[in-house]
């Protein structure tokens, strides 16, 4: 039973992260890849918690590039993983952050600014953000954006 | 086992903590219903279900910790994966490299002292029930699951290996299930499955500094086959090691209608448990004020209760009928049944000690329940009537199983059972009676032949239609003698 209702209900990217997790968790590599990301995200927070020793929250793109076609990267993971990478930090090490859309890019497809802040640093967070919201330009939705949010995520 | 070799035995004791609800959820913690009706989303492990952990279970873990002298400490909850239809979520919530309570010990009766390497909080599983032949997996038709316990809150107690003995084995369970009770943690009923204890077991060449190849024994449902399994596991590597072949890390499971383990699963086979710390719970880290606050409100503990119980009965009150020594086996079994307030409480009313720690220790306690009702004074009123021999023992104890079993006030159920025809006063006149009408044998008594006692008893019952205490009997003749 739980052979069939994982193959059929588990999409390939959950089953390629359970792979990966069950991995790197298992004897033998557990301090070579488990062990050795903890402390990693130990130096993370280091380097976050300097950058707030000067500063309430800082902002970043939230993405390296703007919006991409659905489907253009499935066939490459790690490509895909990549674009994850301005969001990541903050996430591990466990601080809030919050994403405001701004405007199109270069090339007319949305793009992000994040807004980072230190743990518990949610009120900062939202204000920054609003203050950015409210600087934001106006983004055409028209022409790009699905005809309802809905529809895509079904 | 022969002397050359000595085995060295490390036990591992889970409890069911004895909460209203469970440790991650507010089912209830309930032995025996009807399966399957104390389960909610948490504890049936269904997506996007969070845990709470329980304060309660926490405390509990503390008291025991404190009662076993160990470091409370800030602790961590991990998530251990395994596969078995018994763990709904496919891992137990569990505190691995930093449990809550650390370095403590244990010292048994004898005073002999074993080290506490940890004792740590974890959830139960559930409980499969194999419909078939032998009731174990691979023999059944059916599995059935019942999800009732799991989730409960367990403590995980891992002794060191310093255990020497099975009778160690036996007297540290014993020990530790005195305290589980005194400190409220846990029913600790072996039978009920509250209590279970595996053991690890290996032998070396006695008086050897090193270590031998272990294997760990599960499955012993009492302590009587915790004592059994172990020996039968020392012998069985002994065996081994004198036939020159190598003993193999592994979990055995002990048959108890067999007398036997049998190989469970190889250190091959053993689990990849992949532990990982449970990101839905923060660490548990109990504040001076809380570790104090459990600190003060310690219950009094067996060993201070036996000792207690000791002391008073030793302080024997001098010239009592039976000074002496009272056994050390005696004082155990009356804590172990929380009998030593009514034979402290009897002490205090005057009781003799000794007599009152016999009476309680084998007469009372085959009605624990009962005696625990009895009121220390009637108790003492009931010893006393005995001493001064008003009573004989048989008369006593007939009494006394009265009183258990209907209450009452000694002397009336004396009398009324016709015990009491006689007082102090009117024996001794019958021993004079006796004394007068027997010269030749007085005389004999006088002069030190210990055969005619017996005759003078004897006319002394005959006269009193066997009313009259021999005993009290002989100390009239004793005194008369001078
Ligand atoms: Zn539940």
């Amino acid at each position: 039973m739980y052979t069939a209702t994982r193959s059929a209900g588990f999409g390939s990217e959950v089953k390629r992260r359970i792979m990966l997790g069950t991995y790197a968790l298992s004897a033998g590599y557990y301090d070579a890849y488990y062990g050795q990301a903890q402390r990693v995200r130990t130096l993370i927070i280091r380097s976050f918690d300097a950058a707030y020793a000067g500063f309430d929250a800082l902002i970043a793109p939230t993405t390296p590039t703007t919006a991409f076609a659905l489907g253009s990267k499935t066939a490459d993971p790690l490509a895909m993983y990549l674009s994850d990478v301005c969001t990541v930090p903050s996430s591990l090490a466990g601080h809030p952050a919050m994403n405001v859309p701004f405007g199109p890019g270069d090339d007319g497809l949305p793009a992000g600014v994040q807004v980072l802040a230190p743990a518990r640093g949610e009120a900062v967070m939202f204000r920054v953000a609003a203050a950015l919201e409210a600087l934001a330009p106006d983004t055409p939705e028209a022409g790009i954006a699905p005809r309802s949010h809905t529809e895509v995520v079904r | 086992m022969s002397a050359d070799w000595e085995m060295v035995v490390g036990l591992e004791v889970h409890c069911e903590l004895a909460t209203a609800t469970k440790l991650f959820c507010s089912c209830r913690n309930a032995f025996g219903e009807e399966p399957n009706t104390n389960v909610c989303p948490v504890c049936l492990g269904l997506p996007g279900s969070l845990p709470v952990l329980n304060a309660a279970a926490v405390e509990l873990a503390m008291r025991v910790g404190d009662a076993l002298h160990c470091e409370i400490r800030r602790s961590i909850f991990h998530r251990k994966n395994y596969f078995y239809p018994d763990m709904p979520k496919d891992y137990q919530i569990s505190q691995y490299d930093e449990p809550i309570n650390v370095d403590g010990s244990l010292e048994l009766a004898g005073g002999a002292r074993v080290g506490i390497e940890r004792a740590h909080l974890e959830e139960d599983t559930g409980k499969t029930t194999h419909v078939g032949r032998g009731g174990r997996i691979h023999e059944a038709t059916e599995s059935l699951v019942d999800y009732n316990r799991a989730g409960v809150p367990l403590l995980e107690i891992v002794s060191a290996p310093d255990i020497r003995s099975a009778d160690q084995a036996r007297a540290y369970v014993g020990e530790l299930r005195g305290i589980l009770m005194a400190t409220g943690a846990s029913d600790a009923r072996m039978e009920e499955g509250s209590l279970r204890v595996d053991a690890n077991v290996s032998v070396r060449p006695a008086g050897g500094a090193e270590l031998g190849t272990r294997a760990e024994i599960k499955n012993m449902n009492s302590l009587r086959s915790l004592g059994r399994a172990i020996e039968h596991e020392a012998e069985r590597q002994v065996a081994l090691l004198e036939a020159g072949e190598p003993v193999v890390q592994e979990t055995r499971h002990w048959n108890e209608t067999q007398g036997r383990t049998s190989s469970l699963r190889s250190k091959e086979e053993a689990y990849d448990y992949r532990y990982f710390p449970e990101p839905d719970l923060l660490p548990v880290a109990p504040d001076e004020t809380w570790i104090s606050s459990v600190r003060a409100a310690a219950a009094t503990l067996p060993a201070e209760r036996r000792s207690r119980l000791s002391a008073a009965a030793a302080r024997g009150r001098a010239g009592g009928a039976t000074d002496g020594e009272v056994p050390a086996g005696l004082v155990a079994t009356l804590v172990e049944l929380d009998l030593d307030g009514l034979v402290l409480g009897a002490i205090d009313a005057g009781a003799d000690p000794k007599l009152a720690v016999n009476r309680a220790a084998n007469e009372a306690a085959a009605h624990p329940e009962a005696a625990r009702g009895l009121d220390p004074s009637a108790f003492a009123a009931l010893l006393s009537m005995e001493t001064s021999g008003r009573l004989s023992a048989t008369q006593a104890k007939t009494v006394l199983a009265q009183m258990l079993e209907e209450g009452g006030d000694p002397t009336d159920i004396a009398r009324a059972r016709g015990f009491e025809g006689l007082s102090e006063e009117a024996l001794a006149e019958t021993v004079d009676k006796i004394v007068a009408a027997n010269p030749e044998e007085w005389e004999r008594y006088r002069a030190g032949d210990p055969k005619v006692s017996q005759f003078l008893v004897g006319q002394v019952m005959r006269e009193t239609k066997g009313k009259a205490n021999g005993k009290a009997v002989m100390a009239l003749l004793a005194a008369r003698k001078g």
